[in-house]
Parts: C-alpha cells; structure tokens; sequence
C-alpha cells in the first residue's frame, strides 16, 4: 500500500519533467521487460528488440496519462503497453516477409548487421560523412540551446500541436532568416525579441511567449553553421510549401 | 515524411520532422544524427478529451438548470395573462402577467396615445397604474363629472377576473369619491359579453359597492330581441284561465333591472288596472308585485325574470337580459299588455 503511494507521487512528479520519467523508467525495467516477454511469449533481448523500445514509450505514456481515477498504476501502466505492442505488431505485419536491415549478420558476437553489409549510393561513404556533419551541427545546436537554459526534450515538450500555432511558428522562423540583425541582437541578447517579431511577422505575442523555447530552437537553427538542419527543414524554409 | 535524430536517452529520442516540429518517439538504438522514416511517436496523453467532456456536462447541466428556473419565472412575469382596456374617452390597454403586475401600457386609440404620452409607469401594480392614468386623464381634461369609466378586463378565468373586478372597484371609488363624481363600469372582455354593469352614483348613496354587488350573473346570451314579446303576448290570450301564470309575466317584463333603482318597480298583479300600473313605478316596492305573485314557486330564489314565460317557454330568460338592456321597453310592454286583458 505504500509502496503503491510512493510510486504514485513518483509518477505525478515524472510527469512534468522527462528526466524525472527516464529515471522511473530506468528503475522499472525489469517490469516493463516482463511485460514485453509475457507478450511476445519468449525473452526479450536489450539491444535488438523495437518491442522493449516501443514498451519503454509505452509506460512513458501510461507516466503522463495517468490519474488517480484511473486505478492502480501498475496494471494501467501493463494495458497500456499491451496495447501499444497490439499496434505495432500490426504495423509491422505489412513488412512480413522482407529482411531487415539490422537483422544480425555473420557470427552472432561480431555485432554486424546486414545494413553495414550492404553498399548502395546512398549507404556509402557519403551518406556516413553526411550524418556525421549533422551530427556535429546538433551536438553545438544542444549546447548552444543549453545556453539559453534549453534542452530538446524541453523543445518537444515545448512543441506547438496546433497547426495554426505551428503555421504562426514557422512565419516567424521565415521572417527571421531575412532579418540578420534580429538574429545578431538574439544571440548578443539571449531574449527572444518577441515584441518585434509579433509587431513584423502579425503574430499573437501571447502565441510567441507560449512558445519560446520552441521558437529559441529555431531562430538558433536559422543562424550561421546549421546547413544539413536547415536542409532537412527545406519545405517550411522554402516558402511554406506545406501550408 | 524524414525525421532527423536530435536527442537519445535511455527511454526515448527526440526526433525533428520536416515540418520544423520536435517529437518524442521510441529509441530504437538510434544514434544522433541519424535519418529514420518511421518512428514510433509517443502519443500525446488523452486526458483532454475526457476532462473537456466533463466541462462540457457540467456546463450543459448549468444551463439545464438556469432554463428550468427561467421558464418558471418566464411564465410568470413576462408572459401576458390578462389585459385591462380602460376606456375613459383615452383607451389604453394595460398588460398584466400571470402575477396580475403591469408590463406594458399601450394607447388603444389616439387620445390613449396622447394619455400615455410622457407617462412613465413608476409601478407595476395595476391599482396604482390605473389610478395614475385616470389622474392624468383629469388633469388633461378627459375626464369631467357625471362621465364614465369602462374597465373591460380580459381574464383567462372567472375567478381572476372577479379579483380585478373587485379590486379596482373598491380601489378606484375610493380614489374618486372626493373629486368627482363619476360612472365606473366593469366588463369582461370573453365573446364581448358584458358581465356587469354597475353604473354607480356613489357620493348619493355614500356607500362604496361591497364585492358582492359585482358579483355577476352570468346571462346567456339568446337575446332574440323581435321574437321575445310575441310569444309572451299571445301567451295570455290563448291562456285565458291561466291569469295568474301570465300575470307574473307582465309583472316581470314591468321589473327593472336591479341596477335601475330609479326607475323602480311595477307592481304586476294582472288584477290592478293599467292606470295603477302607470302610476307604480313612482311608487313601485318590490313587496307589491310579491304579495301578487304567490303562485311562482321559483319565486324565492328571486330568478323572477319572466318566470311567467317559463310555463310557456324556455326563451324567458332571453327577454329578461333584454329588458336589462332597455328599461324603457319593459313600461310600454306592460302597457299593452293591460290593454290586452282589458
């Protein structure tokens, strides 16, 4: 019974903050893993099973929709990620049949995959060089977001999930890589100008201080250095195609 | 649609779109950097809807509530229930709801209008709105001594309109008895029928009409008034023996409506010569035509209207409205028919 309320106010707390949820997950592995074999009906294999992967989302999930209306946390937590394996299974179903590139290659402790065997243009050199620089560019993206006191689980969380407000988002985005003094004077400043982008860009300042952190992520993508970002960003930043 | 790898941990990556959105996904060994094309996204709690349907209910509920709590009130206050037409010479119609309180006063015809105009109704009791438009009706003229005031009230039932009725009776002799001397007269408006007519010279008789005075007999109307007398002439003189049942006929044709107590009564014993009936109703006392009218055995209840007639026929009642309407009738109608029986 106290154990149960202790887990309770753990999972209250984990659900604001992502870290706090990475720790309770960490500390409830074996449950979620027992979970995952009782459905799959055999062991469940750390490092080469989505099913883990996809249960460990799962009880994140169960971490942030939970209510003490809602019974027990441990038996919603196990529903839920019964349930989200019931979908994956069946969207994995259409791939019956097809190999998978991560399938395990050779002798089982060399570790190679059929993908690190195969050689195609796109799975060459370049595209190990390419993910390599857009790698680079994140990890100074994340220090310099850590600057401004931002992390990117705290830009997800921070995430506009209305399409309007996203649409609202992106325009400011679009305006401000025209504007280099703006930029300048926000990473001189470290503030988000949001009076002066909600004055140019016709954009609610509630809507922009809601968002701030979201939007502090992509002006700092809109300036120098972040080229395969922006890249991958190409559709919002050639105009708004998608709108 | 591409997402880029932005975030690993243990639990969970954070993936970019190429719409410029952050998500959360399932950390299928993903490295840093890495272009994957179908993640499994962390779906977003459902506990909006169910908390937005609970809002909704409850708001639902409150509404529910207001509405049943205003229909009662609705009912009540805002919906018209009677109406009081008061007709001076100004005719104005005041709108009572079902709490018997004044929502509106509207002018009937153009001195109405010319009344209401600049009047502000400062209260929603009927008495008081009355009187303040028969002041004002004074005050500009419209009403002098000696002329009449009309109140036809249209109630839904008898009951309120006798409550009105005798409200504003009592209310608005009261206020006029010290200033002028007027005919107040009360109808109910149902079928155009005229429920009472109490012309009232009240400073004479000093007395303010009880309620009961207004209590109204209610009389059919079947006033068939060119057919009536015929039977009750040829009623006599087919009925030669039959005297006495034909004398209380006369004697009730001669019967002034109790309103009329001017014009008194004839005493209408068929015996007494048409000079003494002439003479009657100067004189006139009820006891006289009672003393000749022993046969009637209705007579108690004093429904003497024309009981004669009844033995005939069922139309004597008819007649009886009728002379109420004209009190002149019922003299000249005795005349004849003294000279019949002469």
């Amino acid at each position: 019974m106290n154990e149960e309320h202790v887990l309770v106010s753990q999972v209250y707390a984990a659900k604001e903050d992502m870290a706090a949820a990475d720790r309770l997950i960490s500390s409830y592995l074996p449950f979620i893993k027992s979970e995952t074999a009782k459905y799959l009906k055999r062991p469940v294999i750390e490092e080469n099973d989505d099913e883990l992967s996809i249960a460990m989302i799962a009880f994140h999930e169960a971490v942030r929709g939970y209510t003490k209306g809602r019974g027990a946390f441990l038996p919603f937590a196990s529903m839920l990620i019964r349930s989200r394996l019931t979908d994956h299974v069946r969207r994995e179903r259409r791939h019956r049949g097809h190999l998978s590139l991560d399938m395990p290659m050779g002798e089982e402790s060399s570790g190679d995959t059929l993908g690190m065997r195969l050689t195609t243009e796109e799975n060459g050199q370049e595209a190990y060089i390419s993910r390599d620089a857009t790698r680079a560019e994140i990890e100074e993206l994340a220090r310099q977001l850590e600057s401004f006191g931002v992390s990117f689980t705290d830009v997800a969380e921070n995430c506009p999930r209305q399409k309007r407000t996203l649409h609202a988002c992106q325009k400011v985005m679009e305006y401000a890589k025209g504007d280099s003094g703006l930029l300048e004077e926000f990473l001189r400043t470290k503030r988000l100008p949001a009076v002066r982008l909600s004055r140019e860009c016709h954009v609610e300042k509630k809507t922009l201080e809601r968002h701030r952190k979201y939007l502090v992520a992509l002006l700092l993508i809109c300036t120098n250095g972040y080229e395969m970002i922006r890249g991958h960003l190409k559709c919002v930043l050639k105009g708004g195609a998608d709108r | 649609m591409k997402y880029i790898i932005m975030e690993c941990h243990a639990s969970y990556a954070v993936l970019l779109d190429e719409k410029g959105r952050f998500l959360k996904a399932a950390n299928r060994q993903y490295q840093i950097g890495q272009t994957v094309e179908d993640p499994v996204l962390m779906k977003e709690a459902g506990l909006g809807k169910r908390v937005k349907l609970r809002a909704v209910m409850g708001i639902a509920a409150a509404a529910a509530c207001f509405l049943l709590a205003f229909t009662g009130y609705y009912r009540d206050y805002m919906v018209r229930d009677a109406s009081i037409c008061l007709t001076i010479n100004p005719s104005v119609r005041l709108e009572l709801n079902r709490k018997g309180q004044v929502m509106r006063v509207s002018g009937v015809n153009e001195d109405g209008r010319k009344l209401l105009e600049g009047y502000r109704q400062g209260s929603r009791d009927r008495l008081t709105v009355t009187k303040e438009l028969i002041g004002r009706a004074m005050e500009m003229g419209y009403l002098s001594a000696g002329s009449r005031i009309v109140l036809d009230i249209d109630a839904p039932e008898e009951a309120v309109f006798q409550k009105y009725g005798v409200e504003l009776r009592t209310g608005l002799s009261e206020y006029l008895e010290d200033t002028l001397e007027v005919e107040i007269e009360i109808i109910r408006h149902e079928n155009g029928a005229e429920e009472t007519s109490e012309p009232l010279q009240k400073p004479e008789e000093g007395q303010t009409p009880s309620p009961v005075e207004i209590e109204i007999e209610r009389k059919e109307l079947q006033e068939l008034p060119p057919e009536e007398p015929d039977p009750a002439e040829t009623a006599p003189e087919t009925a030669e023996p039959k005297q006495e049942e034909t004398a209380p006929e006369t004697k009730s044709r001669c019967e002034q409506p109790r309103q009329d107590t001017t014009q008194g009564e004839t005493s209408g014993h068929k015996d007494i010569p048409a000079e003494e009936n002439a003479s009657a109703p100067e004189s006139g006392s009820d006891h006289d035509g009672d003393s000749g009218y022993e046969a009637g055995p209705d007579y108690e209840n004093g429904s003497n209207y024309g009981e004669g007639l009844d033995y005939e026929n069922g139309s004597n009642y008819g007649e009886g409205s009728d002379y109420d309407s004209g009190s002149h009738y019922g003299e000249d109608s005795n005349h004849d028919g003294d000279s019949d029986y002469e």
